[in-house]
């Protein structure tokens, strides 16, 4: 290292300032320093600068970051306007599934070891929940939740101009038949055209009405067990029977729906292993859209032009 | 010389049995008198006599006195004599010096045992439930501990509030007939490990005494015999009481806590409790639904989804079965045509 340094023409910083330190030292002591002492002074210079560079790389990272974050939303605004990406869910989509998606999971994992008592897995379940007590409790917040998203859906679907509009391109159509009808044929290779969907899916939409009946049965049926005492003072207890049989019957119909088919759909499938970040941040590549929602895209950039030509 | 110590066995040989016998006739010349007796400290009078065919006739039979009541050293003995030991003999293994049977070891944390600890005076030990010059083998029709003679002759005696409700039970009615099967005390109290209802480790704490109903109830050779089947256990631990029990709550509806323990009825009995007019009553219990209404009546109690016998509740079951099947079904399908699709297209483009 120190033969490198003194056959290089220019000196180091560092070496520079040792060497004008070593020689201030010497003609204060009035003697050349001894090799040990000059090597102490290295020592020092070089924890000085290693520590004063630390901070300063801190702050320079910091600030790298910070433009680096400002860069992508920028670069995201820009690839919006350019059209390479879209928007596909708005916040208020987006909240609306983190709170489905947890509170289900919440319900599926309190309610099911009801159901497979003698299985060790949910045995095992409940006893990281810490008893029976603690899982019904937060199956009842789950539902609470599930409630809650339900009532929220609803009223956007019918207050809001974007409720009522995504509403209506979920209602299930003729066409959605006919797609069926296609995609079925081009999965047995009797045509090489998959079929073109528009901005839902029948893939998407059945996901979307299944949760209806699910919701409908398994809150129909929760809130009649949930409040017993109240309904057995109204109704026999074989209405409790049945509400229990529906509530246990469609719970594992439904766990069973969104393990398979939201899970390959959204998760598995080769296309999007391991999951798409569109229902987090909204955003939808243009790739992804053209080959999910043609008939979507085609409509937007229709929509962008009639916007330009306005303007 | 040989002649002479031979002549010394016969005669010691002979000589034991014949001495036996004195020290009993010795013994029988008191306590073979119909009216020998004393009082105790609390005035009661107490029989001392010994009836000799009885003593004789017991498994005991062929036991000196003196080999029970070791404190009898001379005549005539002490006034008050000690408690006979049984331990001394009832050992591991039937054989001396090898601590207590394990009878006596299970009996030792019993609550009789405990309550005799603190000075109970009712508390039973050993002869209390199996007689003292009387003990008979329990295969022995009239020993105490004859399987049909155990409600009345041992635990009756001092628990008569349970006898009496037993004798009206189902359980009851058929062992008075003579039937062996149904259960007795012990097969749920076990025989010399009686615990408190309170204690964990009792056969009757809240989360074991499901265990002793099962052991008949869950088993179909038995109950074929009675005309039932065992779907009552199956449905319980289906049905949220089982599961929540399964899982460790205690607090929770159990076998006992509808059908009783001691007066178990049929449900056609009008004084039974799980007889619908007193559902209501039953389940309205202050810890489990109080304020409970007819509408609890209302309805099977052991549902079992699976027999047609349930009404409404077997359609459900089975509309929804089917349904869950054909649905994935048809998931599934659409799935594997997918993903065979969409693996064979990125292999080709990756080609």
């Amino acid at each position: 290292m120190a033969e490198t340094d003194t056959k290089l023409p220019a000196k180091s910083a560092l070496q520079r300032l040792q060497e004008e330190l070593e020689e201030e030292l010497a003609r204060e002591f009035g003697q050349d320093l001894k090799p040990r002492e000059s090597a102490r002074i290295r020592k020092f210079l070089r924890e000085e600068i290693e520590e004063k560079t630390k901070v300063s790389l801190e702050a320079l990272k910091r600030q790298l970051r910070e433009e680096l974050a400002l860069e992508k939303e920028r670069n995201i605004k820009e690839a919006l306007q350019a059209g390479e990406v879209f928007y596909r869910f708005g916040v208020n989509v987006r909240a609306q599934h983190f709170v489905l998606a947890v509170s289900t999971v919440l319900l599926i994992l309190s309610g099911l070891p009801i159901r497979f008592h003698d299985s060790v897995v949910f045995k095992f379940i409940i006893f990281l929940f810490g008893g029976i007590h603690n899982s019904t409790f937060l199956h009842r917040v789950g539902a609470a939740g599930l409630i809650a998203v339900c009532i929220w859906h609803v009223s956007w679907l019918a207050l809001t101009r974007e409720g009522r509009r995504e509403f209506m391109a979920l209602l299930p159509g003729p066409r959605d038949l006919l797609d069926v009808i296609q995609n079925i044929k081009y999965f047995l290779r009797l045509s090489n055209e998959k079929a073109r969907f528009d901005r839902f899916s029948y893939i998407e939409k059945f996901d979307y009405w299944a949760v209806y009946w699910g919701v409908v049965v398994m809150i129909g049926s929760g809130l009649l067990l949930w409040f017993q005492d109240i309904t057995l003072r109204f109704f026999p207890k074989f209405l409790l029977d049945i509400a229990k049989e529906m509530h246990r019957d469609e719970a594992l119909l439904a766990t069973l729906a969104i393990v398979v088919w939201h899970m390959y759909n959204a998760h598995l499938n080769p296309q999007k292993f391991p999951g798409s970040l569109v229902i987090w941040n909204g955003i939808i590549t243009k790739e992804e859209i053209m080959d999910e929602h043609p008939l979507e895209y085609e409509k937007r950039l229709k929509a962008r032009e009639e916007e330009r030509g306005h303007t | 010389m040989a002649r002479a110590r031979l002549l010394l066995l016969l005669c010691l040989f002979t000589a034991i049995p014949f001495s036996v016998l004195a020290q009993e006739q010795r013994c029988l010349i008191c306590h073979g008198k119909t009216n020998l007796s004393s009082r105790d400290a609390s005035g009661a009078v107490r029989s001392l006599y010994i009836n000799e065919e009885t003593l004789r006739g017991s498994t005991h039979g062929k036991l000196s006195c003196v080999d029970c009541h070791l404190d009898v050293l001379e005549l005539p003995h002490a006034r008050k004599l000690k408690k006979v030991n049984c331990i001394a003999c009832h050992s591991k293994g039937r054989t001396f010096d090898q601590g207590p049977a394990i009878e006596y070891l299970i009996y030792r944390d019993s609550v009789h045992a405990r309550e005799q600890e603190k000075g109970n005076p009712k508390a039973p030990d050993c002869a209390t439930c199996h007689g003292s010059h009387d003990v008979l083998s329990h295969a022995d029709i009239r020993s105490r501990g004859y399987r049909l003679n155990i409600p009345d002759r041992m635990c009756g005696r001092c628990h008569g509030q349970a006898l009496a409700e037993y004798r009206k039970s189902v359980h009851g009615r058929f062992t008075t007939g003579g039937d062996m099967n149904p259960p007795i005390c012990t097969d749920c109290h076990t025989e010399h490990g009686i615990r408190r209802t309170v204690d964990p480790f009792s056969t009757v704490y809240a989360t074991n005494i499901i265990a002793m109903c099962v052991k008949c109830h869950g088993d179909f050779s038995i109950m074929r015999r009675y005309g039932k089947n065992t779907e009552e256990v199956e449905t319980y631990y289906e049905s949220f009481h089982g599961v929540a029990t399964k899982f460790g709550e205690k607090n929770i509806a159990h076998c006992v806590s509808c059908h009783g323990y001691h007066a178990i009825k049929a449900r056609d009995d009008p004084t039974s409790s799980i007889n619908p007019a007193n559902l209501p009553k039953t389940c309205g219990q202050v810890k489990c639904h109080p304020g409970a209404t007819a509408n609890f009546a209302k309805g099977k109690v052991h549902i079992d989804p699976k027999s047609k016998d349930s009404g409404i509740i077997y359609y459900v079951s089975f509309g929804f079965k089917w349904l869950t099947i054909t649905v994935l079904l048809v998931l599934f399908i659409h799935i594997f045509l997918d993903f065979m699709r969409k693996l064979q297209e990125k292999r080709r483009k990756r080609t």
